[in-house]
């Protein structure tokens, strides 16, 4: 069997290694995975670590070079120019012509701009791809006055980023224009919104909220200032457009496979056309896109062992993620509902009122999901909670059993609201 | 403390910019500072004679301190503690915000200050040797050779026969059993003084451990065998002293002046702290130490301490594998959601602070 899998971002990457590891014959099994982007596969969560020079690009790569060729795996550094859905032919901007049994798309994301702001100013740029971390570099030399529009972890990442390589600069300033009434507005709920905002003020960074970009205002084809929604205008001599992502369905549309926001699959990962297949940020099986981490890496594992026979259809797992706004850890597990309040959930608020735990819970009173802020929290207890349906008076009498932080940090205490 | 040594607030990730600076990442200011350092240890240990424009203007504290006059030991151990406060209030600005760092940072600047420092001066000016409270077999030898230890053990001076005691009860009793309960890490770094000087001086220079598997194999051919030696060449002075026998005992005097020269000069001094910026700030402890060695046997045998790992939370970022001092490949563990009990692991807890997701935690609970 001939597999090739376009992208090698955690979805293609865990394809490709799953599909080794339950297929050690390299003969019976070609595996062949290729990338515009990068020669080898990085940590895309990581890029931020590079832009304040923590980590360098081979840092963040988790596996070695040389590990590719012993695992029996291809890898093309080029692009895909064209796509034949019903023969499984791909073209390459080489002129190269590769056939396959089963292509896997796993393309990933591409910023999503809102139309009215200018892009193609200098000093205006996204970041989402590892080329924005030369661009970064570039936008960042000499500015003083940076602005993020957007109010999400990419716009926490810029935020970061700026906060450690210019806010030393005499009178910068690090701005960011968020839409919603906080931070995070759209997924954390108004409590957390707004200690996550407060934060971010306390590390140096304006948050303009309930406001949007309208205009960037360019002098001589150089970004200089952003208009907001309010009228107000703040200057900007480097701007990130950080509005969030849209599943990256370019090639495959114009291969004629049925895309709607993603590309469209079943529940096993397979798109219209029979062979080709549609894995982790582009896609969208029937239960929606879902552009996560480990989502990526559980769909690029699951289409392995269909592709190999050994599965057939997907079950989504419980939801979880987690973030760090600058040092304030985030994580979530389960489903916590943006709007919840005291209705729906139980929020505990350490004596420090910075650090937060919220247990959503359905109307029987059992755990459906829980968001911490600046507290780490034990997965495997956090998901047991709420997979065995465990009533939220009883997960706060064991809250302590639930506590993952390191040794010394003062215990969590909530005080009753 | 806060009042005493302004804890930074971290501007994010607290070890951003490690990367663009050529000292950190070896480059020509790196090879330069190596050198520098490898030649003031060759110059302590070899030819002190050079040093003598330093050591001298040294004289009045060490008559204060000591009752005699300075050498190029007691420069040593000045410049040694100097760089573990000063750099150790660094090591505070940086970390300090999170209480293990704090209190482990602390520690062991107040061990390195008082009981290698204030005490074994101290224990000189009585005009006894200069004993260590924080020093034993096997990292430092001689205590236990027959010798040294009969005459302690029998010396009129109940302060002198109390330190060999007290060497003794370190070794066989609290070693075992605070390694089980704490892992190497409640020797390594909060005691000792060569983990003071990593984890402040050093600091700078963690993640230039090799984190490759060539290395780790490296690191299981040298420190089992250096703790294999010493443990020999104290048997063999322990054979002699009962059964008398003046061939064997030269044996064993050149076999411990080799040691002496090879382990206790070379490997812990020179390379071990000279190469800080060429090969990371653990060399010694992670490849030449007998201490480690035994410590990392009972904590990968006998010991509750583990790093837990949040099974699928891991990004593979590799920050924690970077900024292992040790060279553990952590991420290969938290990518597989694997408990981590390695050998090596001196418990530092720094990548399970540079983790953006949560994802690693050292304890020992049970």
């Amino acid at each position: 069997m001939n597999v090739l899998i376009i992208g090698n971002g955690i979805a293609g990457t865990s394809c490709a290694r799953m599909l080794r590891r339950l297929q050690p014959d390299h003969a019976s099994c070609s595996i062949t995975m290729i990338s515009e982007e990068a020669p080898y596969h990085f940590s895309r969560p990581a890029m931020m670590y590079i832009s304040t020079g923590q980590l360098t690009l081979e840092h963040t790569k988790p596996f070695a070079d040389a590990s590719w060729s012993e695992q029996g795996i291809t890898l093309i550094h080029g692009r895909v120019e064209a796509l034949d859905a019903s023969q499984r032919i791909c073209r390459l901007d080489d002129g190269r012509q590769l056939t396959a049994d089963v292509i896997v798309l796993a393309t990933g994301s591409v910023p999503s701009v809102p139309t009215h702001l200018d892009t193609s100013l200098r000093g205006v740029i996204t970041y989402t791809q590892l080329a924005d971390v030369q661009r970064l570099n570039d936008v960042m030399k000499g500015a003083r006055h940076a602005v993020i529009i957007g109010g999400g972890l990419i716009a926490a990442e810029c935020a970061e980023i700026f906060a450690c390589m210019i806010e030393d600069r005499a009178q910068s300033t690090i701005t960011c224009v968020v839409r919603e009434a906080g931070f995070y507005g759209n997924v954390l709920p108004d409590h957390e919104s707004i200690v996550v905002t407060e934060h971010l003020r306390r590390h140096g960074v304006r948050v303009l909220t309930n406001t949007e970009a309208v205009r960037l205002l360019a002098v001589e084809g150089h970004v200089a200032e952003v208009e907001l929604s309010d009228g107000r205008r703040i200057p900007a001599e480097c701007v990130v457009i950080a509005t969030g992502v849209r599943p990256n369905v370019e090639l495959a549309s114009k291969a004629g496979i049925r895309c709607d926001t993603g590309i469209l699959t079943d529940a096993s990962f397979c798109t219209d056309h029979q062979g080709m297949m549609a894995i982790g940020d582009c896609a969208q099986p029937p239960w929606g896109v879902r552009q996560l981490w480990y989502t990526g890496r559980q769909h690029g594992e699951h289409a392995a062992r269909v592709i190999l026979g050994r599965d057939v259809d997907f079950t989504p797992t419980m939801d979880f993620n987690s973030a760090k706004f600058f040092d304030l850890d985030w994580s979530t597990y389960g489903t916590v509902p943006q709007s919840s309040d005291a209705a729906n959930s139980r929020l505990l608020i350490d004596r420090d009122g910075v650090r937060s735990i919220r247990l959503a819970h359905d109307d029987s009173g059992c755990v459906v999901g829980i968001h911490a802020l600046g507290v780490r929290l034990d997965q495997r207890v956090c998901e047991q909670w709420v997979s065995s349906r465990t009533h939220v008076n009883v997960a706060i009498a064991n809250l302590s059993s639930a506590i993952f932080d390191a040794e010394f940090t003062p215990s969590f205490t909530a005080v009753t609201a | 403390m806060h009042q005493l040594i302004p804890i930074m607030i971290p501007k994010g990730a607290s070890r951003s910019g490690t990367m663009l600076r050529p000292w950190r990442t070896r480059g020509a200011s790196a090879y330069a500072l190596a050198m520098l350092m490898t030649l003031f240890y060759v110059c302590v240990y070899w030819f002190p004679g050079v040093l003598d424009v330093v050591i001298r203007p040294l004289d009045g504290f060490s008559q204060l301190l000591r009752g005699r006059l300075a050498d190029q030991w007691f420069l040593y151990g000045t410049v040694y503690t100097l760089a573990v406060l000063i750099m150790g209030v660094r090591m505070l600005r940086r970390d300090g915000h999170e209480r293990y760092h704090r209190y482990r940072t602390l520690v062991l600047m107040l061990v390195q200050l008082v009981a290698a420092y204030i005490l074994p001066s101290m224990f000189a000016r009585s005009g006894r040797g200069e004993f260590y409270f924080s020093y034993f077999w096997p990292l430092k030898p001689e205590v236990m050779f027959p010798s040294s230890m009969t005459q302690m053990m029998s010396s009129p001076d109940a302060l002198t026969a109390f330190m060999s005691w007290w060497s003794l009860a370190l070794l066989v009793i609290a070693t075992p059993i605070l390694t089980y309960l704490y892992g190497k890490r409640w020797y390594c770094s909060w005691v000792c003084g060569c983990g003071a000087l990593a984890e402040t001086a050093g600091d700078a220079f963690r993640h230039l451990s090799s984190n490759s598997d060539r290395s780790w194999k490296l690191e299981q051919m040298i420190i089992y065998p250096v703790f294999a030696i010493i443990t020999l060449i104290t048997a063999l002075l322990w054979y002699e002293h009962a059964n008398p026998n003046p061939a064997l005992a030269e044996i064993a005097a050149s076999a411990n002046r080799i040691y002496g020269f090879v382990v206790g000069g070379l490997f812990s001094g020179v390379i071990g702290v000279g190469f800080y910026p060429l090969l990371g700030s653990r060399v010694w402890c992670r490849f030449g130490c007998p201490m480690a060695a035994l410590l990392g046997i009972l904590q990968k045998g006998a010991s509750r301490f583990r790093i837990e790992v949040n099974p699928t939370q891991c990004i593979s970022c590799g920050n924690c594998t970077t900024y292992c001092e040790m060279g553990i490949d952590v991420r290969s563990y938290a990518e597989r959601g694997e408990t981590i009990k390695r050998a090596s692991c001196v418990g530092c807890g720094v990548c399970s602070s540079v983790c953006p997701r949560g994802v690693l935690r050292l304890t020992s609970q049970v």
